[in-house]
C-alpha cells in the first residue's frame, strides 16, 4: 500500500545521490474553508508526531492573523511544551536508533519510561489549560510536578545516556578531547556510538558546503508561502533561500556551543558534529535551557495574515494562515524535512560527500547513520550501489520496529 | 508535516510484544514496546513500526477521514471505524 505518511526515496550510485519524497507537503490544505474552531482541533489530530509544534504554531499564526494580543507567558509555556517534545523526539533516536549501529537491541525500556515522563511533565506544565489553543489566557504550570518530572528525564538521561549529570557533562566535554575522553570511559550507547564514530575516522564524514538557515522574518517568507498555490506549493515541497538549499536543524541550532563550535574546527558540518549537536540539545533542554534561534515573529502582514516560525524537534517549522469572515482560505506548513532533505540539500550533499570518502563498499551503515543524525521525520527507502542494493534495512534508523510500512 | 496512521489491533502475539494492525485491507505487524496493556479492537498511531498511543474510535475516524480527504487514502477503500468500540471495522 501507499505510505500515506509519505516517504523518502534515497538513491546512491557510484557518482550520484538522488533523493524524492512522497511526503504529503501540502497537507495544510486540507483545513481551507474550515472555520478556527475546526481547524485547531482537528491540526494536532492530523499532525501527530510533532504535534505540540504543530498546534504552537498554528496557535500563533492563528493569534497573529486575528490580531490578538499573544501573553508572554503563554509563549513561555508553549516553548517549554515544545521543548520538551523535542527532547523525547532526541531520546527516541539515541534511546531506539543509535543501538542499531552498533548491533545492539534498542533500549525500548528506557524510551517507555521517558514517553512516560514526558507526558507527566507536559501535563504539569499545561496544569489543565489548553495552553495551545489561539488566544489562551495565562496558566498555572504546576511548577513542582514539571520539575520533578524533569529531574527524573535527568536522572534517566544520566545513566542511559551520559553517564553523569547532564550538567556535568555539559561542563565537562566541550571539545574535541574531552569528548574522546568521555566516549572512552562510558558504556552507554551514545558514548560507544561516538566512540566508534572517532574511531574509525569517520568523524568528519559527510561535510558539505550548504549552509544554516539564516533568521527570517515574516514578510520574507510570506513572500513564498503566500495565497498564489503554484508558488507556495513548489516552496514547501522544495524550499532554498537565496537560491540555495539550507539546513535548519539540532546542529544550526547548537553551532555556538563549545563542543559542536570545537568540533566544526576539524569537522565542520561532519558526521561527529551531527551527533555531538544532538547529545549538546538533549543535556541543554534537561537543564531547561530554551532551545534557541526562534526568530521573532512580528511583522507588518495584512489583515487576516498570521505566520509563526517554531523550533521543532527537526529544525523550522512555519506555520502560515489567511483568515477571513473566520475561516481558512489558505494554510500552508514548510517544515524541516524539507529543507534538510531538499533533492540538493545537506543530505544529499553530504552522502555524496560520504560516497567519495569511503567508496561504495560496505556503505550502507554509514549512509544509515549519517541519514539519521540529520533525522528525517518519515521513513524511507534507500538504494543501494551493487550488491548492497538488496540488503535489508537492519541499520536503518526509520525501520525501528517489525514493520515501517505504515 | 509528520503524520502516524491510525489503525486497529486485530492480534497480539502471546509475549505481548509485537501486534499485528489493519488499516483497510491491509495488515501489518508493529511493535508494542512503547505502550502499556495494549488490548485487540484499539486503534493506535503507528509510527515507522512501533504503536505509540492508543486513540479512541472517533479520534481514529476523524483522522483517517482528514487523510481521505487529503487523498492520502485512496487506495485502501476501507470504511472509516465507527464510534462503536464492539464492532470496529475499518
Amino acid at each position: 500500500m501507499t505510505d500515506p505518511a509519505g516517504k523518502l526515496h534515497i538513491t546512491l550510485d557510484a557518482a550520484a545521490v538522488t533523493i524524492t519524497s512522497t511526503r504529503p507537503v501540502r497537507a495544510a490544505k486540507v483545513f481551507v474553508g474550515r472555520d478556527v474552531a475546526d481547524t485547531v482541533r482537528l491540526l494536532p489530530v492530523l499532525f501527530n508526531i510533532c504535534g505540540t509544534a504543530q498546534s504552537a504554531a498554528a496557535a500563533a499564526a492563528i493569534e497573529q492573523a486575528l490580531g490578538l494580543a499573544a501573553d508572554h507567558r503563554i509563549a513561555e509555556l508553549r516553548q517549554q511544551l515544545v521543548d520538551t517534545e523535542t527532547l523525547r523526539e532526541h531520546l527516541w533516536r539515541i534511546l531506539l536508533d543509535w543501538p542499531k549501529f552498533l548491533g545492539s537491541d534498542p533500549d525500548a525500556a528506557a524510551m517507555t519510561q521517558a514517553m512516560r515522563l514526558t507526558i507527566t511533565r507536559r501535563t504539569a506544565l499545561t496544569a489543565g489549560s489548553a495552553a495551545l489553543a489561539p488566544g489562551a489566557s495565562a496558566a498555572a504550570p504546576d511548577q513542582p510536578a514539571a520539575g520533578q518530572a524533569r529531574e527524573d528525564l535527568a536522572a534517566l538521561c544520566t545513566e542511559r545516556l551520559f553517564g553523569v549529570t547532564p550538567a556535568a557533562w555539559r561542563t565537562r566535554v566541550d571539545r574535541l578531547d574531552t569528548l574522546a575522553a568521555w566516549a572512552a570511559s562510558t558504556d552507554t550507547v551514545a558514548a560507544r556510538l561516538v566512540r566508534q564514530v572517532i574511531a574509525a575516522g569517520q568523524a568528519g564524514y559527510g561535510q558539505c558546503a550548504v549552509s544554516a538557515l539564516p533568521d527570517l522574518n515574516a514578510a520574507d517568507l510570506d513572500r513564498h508561502l503566500g495565497d498564489d498555490a503554484a508558488t507556495t506549493d513548489d516552496f514547501v515541497a522544495r524550499p532554498v533561500w537565496a537560491a540555495q538549499p539550507r539546513e535548519t536543524s539540532p546542529l544550526t541550532r547548537q553551532q555556538d556551543q563549545p563542543l559542536v563550535r570545537n568540533l566544526a574546527t576539524d569537522f565542520d558540518n561532519g558526521l561527529l558534529p551531527r551527533l555531538a549537536a544532538q547529545l549538546t540539545e538533549v543535556a541543554r533542554l534537561l537543564s531547561d535551557t530554551p532551545v534557541p534561534g526562534a526568530p521573532p515573529t512580528a511583522a507588518a502582514l495584512a489583515p487576516g495574515l498570521g505566520l509563526s516560525q517554531v523550533q521543532a524537534a527537526r529544525g523550522l517549522l512555519v506555520h502560515r494562515v489567511h483568515i477571513r469572515d473566520g475561516r481558512i482560505i489558505a494554510y500552508a506548513i514548510l517544515a524541516p524535512t524539507e529543507w534538510n532533505f531538499h533533492p540538493r540539500g545537506v543530505v544529499a550533499a553530504g552522502l555524496r560527500q560520504i560516497l567519495r570518502q569511503h567508496g561504495v563498499d560496505h556503505i550502507a551503515p554509514l549512509v544509515r547513520l549519517f541519514i539519521a543524525a540529520v533525522d528525517p521525520c518519515v521513513d524511507y527507502a534507500l538504494d543501494l550501489p551493487g550488491s548492497e542494493r538488496s540488503l535489508p534495512n537492519l541499520g536503518d534508523a526509520r525501520n525501528a520496529g517489525p514493520n515501517s510500512e505504515f | 508535516m509528520c503524520l502516524a496512521i491510525p489503525a486497529r489491533i486485530t492480534a497480539i502475539d502471546p509475549t505481548g510484544e509485537t501486534a499485528t494492525v489493519a488499516l483497510g485491507a491491509v495488515s501489518k505487524d508493529c511493535s508494542l514496546a512503547l505502550i502499556e496493556d495494549a488490548a485487540v479492537g484499539d486503534y493506535v498511531l503507528i509510527h515507522v513500526g512501533y504503536a505509540l498511543n492508543r486513540i479512541s474510535a472517533e479520534e481514529a475516524r476523524q483522522t483517517l477521514d482528514l487523510m481521505r480527504e487529503m487523498g492520502v487514502l485512496d487506495d485502501l477503500h476501507e470504511a472509516p471505524p465507527t464510534a462503536d468500540q464492539s464492532g470496529l471495522t475499518l
